[in-house]
C-alpha cells in the first residue's frame, strides 16, 4: 500500500470579489500517492494550472485543506512556503525557465544555492544529475546556445537537483517537437520508476499515455480520475 | 556569500547604468561635502578668531565710510573726523593699516627665489610667486600697536618711538622669515614703497600664532596668517596723500574703553561724522564676524539646499532605475523563488547592489574632496575645506538616508510580486 503524499480536501479557489468573482477550482478532493505518475488534462481555463500552483505552494486555496505527508499546509506561515518549494516540490516549465545570463552548471545549481552543504558536494550533485540527463558536455554553455530538447533536460536536471520527491511539470513538452517530447517523457518515466512522484499538465493524449493515472478537469471540477492498471 | 556573488554578477551586467548612477551620486555627495564642510569651517573659524585674537571683540570697532570722495575737502574732513574721535574720552586709540608690496635689494637674486619657495611652499603657491620679487608688506599706524598686541618670537614689536622719523625704518617680519632675517639686520629699499625708500633694520620677528585681518577685507572672518608679511610704521607723508587716505578710510579701527557703553560711543561718532558730511557705518569685530558668518552660512545653506534637492532627484532616479531593473528581472526572480530562494534573499541582493553603488560613490566623493585638484580649486576660491569627523558623519547620514529611501520602493515591489504572475503561469 503506497503512502499518501498529498491530500487535497474540498479545495476551492476563487479569483476576484463580488460581481467579478471567477471560480477557478471547486470542491477538489484528491489524493496523490508516493510514486504516482499523474497527468492532469483539461481545456484552457479549466483550472489545471491553478491546481498545480496550489500543490506547488505558488498560490493558496481560498478554502479547503491541503495536507502534505499528513501535515496541514495552511497552518504553515506563508513565509515558509519557499522552503517547501525548495525541498518538497520542484518544477519543470513549458518554456524551460532557465536563467539566460547563467551557465547550465549555475542553472542546475540553483536549488542548491542556499543549502547548507559544501561547495564540493554541490558540485558533485550538479555533475551527477548532468550525467543522468546526458548533458555533462553542456555545463559551461549558456541556455541560448542549447536546443529546446537540451534546455528541457537542463530544466529536469535542475528539478532533480532540488532532491524533492515531487516533480510538477506544466506542459513540459509544449515547446518541444514530438521526438524530443517523447524522449523527455521517457526520462520522466525513468525518474518515476526510481520513486519520484510526478504530476504533468498536458493537452496531449500521447503524453498522458506515459502516465499511470489520468485526471481530467473542466470548469474547476474533477470530471474523471482514472488509474491505469 | 551566495548573495554577494549574485550582486557582483548583476552589477557587471548593467555596467553603463551603474556607472551613471555612481557619477551622479559622487557629484552630489561632493557638493554636500563641500557645503557642510564650509558651514562647519565658518563656525570653526569663529572659534579660531575668538581664541587667537587677543583684544576684546566688542571693544574694537571698524569704521566704514560710505560716501567716499577724492576731493581735498573730503580728505581734510576725514582727517579732522579721525582727530576728533581720537580726542574722545572713551576712545583709547584709532588707527589703520594698509597692505602693499616691498622689494629689498639684498633679496633680488637666487637667494630670494629660494626664500620665496621656502615661504610659499606650504601654501602651494611657489610657481605663482617665485618670479615676483615682492614681499607682502603692511604699513602700520601707531594706534594699531595697542589694538593688535601681537606675540613676538624674537626682538620686539613697534613702540611709539618707532613712528617718529628715523634714519633707519624699523621692520618687523612674520614667522616665515625667522631663518632668513636676523634681528639688527640692515636691508635696503631702492625704489619704494611710496615715501619709504631707504634703509630698514629688522627689530622683531612675530611668533607663529599671529592671525590678523584678511588682506582684502581687513576684518573678514577669513583671518590672515601674517607670518609671510613684513611690517613697518606708516610714514606721515602717506597721511597727506588723498588716494592713500581714501584707501585707508574703510580700514580704520578704533579701540573703546571697556568701561564705556559702545552704543553711546557709536552714536557720538555717528553724529560727529554728520557734521563733516560723512556717512559712516560702525561695526564691532564681533558684529562684523557675526555678519560674515551669517553671509557664509546663508550662501552655503543655499548650496546645501540645492544639494539636497539634487540628492532627492537622484534618489528618484535610482528608484526608477532599480524598479526598471527589477521588472527586467521579474522572470529571473520568479524562477529563483520557484526553486526555494526566499524573498529576503532577493531583497538582500537588490539592496546590496544599491548599497555597493552608493558606497562606491561615497568613497569617490571622499577621494575627489581630498584630492589635490579640489584643494587647488578651493585655494583659488579662498576657502579651506578640511575633512573632519563631523562632515564625514553628515555625509554618512546622508548616504544612509539615500540608501534607505532608494530601497523602499524596490523592496515594496519585491514584496508585492505574486509568484504565479512572475512565472507567467509557467510560461
Amino acid at each position: 500500500m503506497k503512502n499518501v503524499i498529498i491530500k487535497l480536501d474540498n479545495i476551492n479557489k476563487i479569483y476576484g470579489k463580488n460581481d467579478y468573482k471567477t471560480v477557478a477550482l471547486k470542491d477538489i478532493n484528491l489524493e496523490f500517492f508516493e510514486g504516482d505518475f499523474v497527468s492532469i488534462m483539461g481545456p484552457s481555463g479549466s483550472g489545471k494550472t491553478t491546481l498545480l500552483n496550489i500543490i506547488g505552494f505558488v498560490d493558496t486555496a481560498t478554502s479547503g485543506k491541503y495536507f502534505l505527508r499528513g501535515e496541514d499546509v495552511n497552518k504553515l506561515a506563508r513565509g515558509k512556503f519557499h522552503k517547501l518549494r525548495g525541498t518538497e516540490v520542484s518544477f519543470v516549465f513549458q518554456q524551460f525557465a532557465l536563467l539566460k545570463d547563467y551557465s547550465v552548471y549555475e542553472n542546475i545549481q540553483l536549488p542548491l544555492l542556499y543549502r547548507k552543504i559544501s561547495k564540493k558536494d554541490k558540485k558533485s550533485k550538479v555533475i551527477c544529475y548532468a550525467e543522468k540527463l546526458g548533458i555533462t558536455d553542456l555545463l559551461n554553455k549558456k541556455p541560448s546556445q542549447l536546443s529546446g530538447g537540451q534546455q528541457q533536460r537542463v530544466a529536469i536536471a535542475r528539478a532533480l537537483a532540488s532532491e524533492s520527491n515531487i516533480i510538477l511539470a506544466d506542459e513540459p513538452t509544449g515547446a518541444l517537437d514530438q521526438k524530443n517530447g517523447n524522449e523527455l517523457m521517457k526520462i520522466l518515466t525513468n525518474l518515476n520508476t526510481e520513486g519520484k512522484t510526478i504530476l504533468v499538465i498536458t493537452h496531449d493524449q500521447n503524453i498522458a499515455n506515459y502516465c499511470t493515472r489520468n485526471i481530467c478537469i473542466e470548469d474547476g471540477k474533477i470530471i474523471s480520475d482514472n488509474l491505469k492498471l | 556569500m551566495v548573495n554577494l556573488k549574485i550582486i557582483f554578477k548583476n552589477l557587471m551586467q548593467k555596467k553603463m547604468a551603474n556607472i551613471f548612477i555612481i557619477i551622479q551620486l559622487s557629484l552630489v555627495f561632493l557638493l554636500i561635502m563641500q557645503s557642510t564642510t564650509s558651514i562647519l569651517n565658518v563656525r570653526h573659524r569663529q572659534n579660531d578668531i575668538m581664541s587667537i585674537i587677543k583684544y576684546n571683540h566688542n571693544n574694537v570697532v571698524q569704521l566704514f565710510v560710505n560716501n567716499l570722495n577724492e576731493s581735498s575737502k573730503y580728505h581734510e574732513n576725514y582727517l579732522e573726523l579721525l582727530s576728533q574721535i581720537k580726542q574722545m574720552d572713551e576712545i583709547i586709540d584709532i588707527g589703520s593699516f594698509h597692505s602693499d608690496g616691498i622689494v629689498f635689494e639684498e633679496l633680488e637674486n637666487e637667494e630670494f627665489v629660494d626664500l620665496k619657495k621656502s615661504i610659499f611652499s606650504k601654501i602651494e603657491k611657489t610657481d605663482q610667486f617665485e618670479n615676483t620679487p615682492v614681499l607682502n608688506a603692511l604699513y602700520i599706524q601707531s594706534a594699531m600697536i595697542h589694538i593688535l598686541e601681537p606675540s613676538i618670537y624674537k626682538g620686539r614689536f613697534f613702540e611709539i618711538e618707532d613712528f617718529k622719523n628715523n634714519n633707519e625704518v624699523p621692520l618687523v617680519v612674520g614667522y616665515a622669515y625667522r631663518d632668513v632675517f636676523e634681528i639688527g639686520q640692515i636691508l635696503t629699499v631702492p625704489h619704494g614703497p611710496p615715501g619709504l625708500p631707504g634703509t630698514y633694520r629688522v627689530i622683531g620677528i612675530l611668533d607663529n600664532d599671529n592671525y590678523w585681518f584678511n588682506r582684502n577685507n581687513i576684518l573678514n572672518t577669513n583671518i590672515q596668517d601674517v607670518s609671510t608679511y613684513c611690517m613697518f610704521p606708516m610714514p606721515q607723508e602717506l597721511n597727506e596723500n588723498n588716494i592713500f587716505v581714501l584707501s585707508l578710510n574703510s580700514k580704520t579701527l578704533y579701540l573703546v574703553d571697556s568701561n564705556s557703553n559702545i552704543d553711546v560711543v557709536r552714536k557720538k561718532i555717528y553724529d560727529l561724522s554728520r557734521e563733516y558730511d560723512m556717512s559712516i557705518r560702525q561695526l564691532t569685530v564681533s558684529e562684523f564676524n557675526h555678519m560674515k558668518n551669517f553671509q557664509s552660512i546663508e550662501a552655503e545653506s543655499i548650496k546645501l539646499f540645492t544639494s539636497l534637492i539634487i540628492i532627492i532627484l537622484s534618489v528618484f532616479g535610482i528608484i526608477s532605475i532599480s524598479i526598471s531593473k527589477l521588472l527586467s528581472k521579474k522572470r529571473e526572480i520568479g524562477i529563483r523563488l520557484s526553486f526555494g530562494t526566499s524573498r529576503t534573499s532577493i531583497i538582500s541582493v537588490f539592496t546590496g547592489e544599491l548599497f555597493i553603488l552608493i558606497s562606491i560613490s561615497f568613497f569617490i566623493s571622499m577621494y575627489l574632496f581630498s584630492s589635490r585638484i579640489t584643494s587647488e580649486l578651493q585655494n583659488q576660491m579662498g576657502e579651506l575645506y578640511n575633512i573632519n569627523i563631523y562632515n564625514i558623519g553628515i555625509l554618512v547620514i546622508i548616504m544612509t538616508l539615500t540608501f534607505v529611501l532608494s530601497c523602499i520602493a524596490p523592496v515594496k515591489t519585491i514584496k508585492k510580486f505574486s509568484l504565479k504572475d512572475l512565472i507567467g503561469g509557467y510560461e
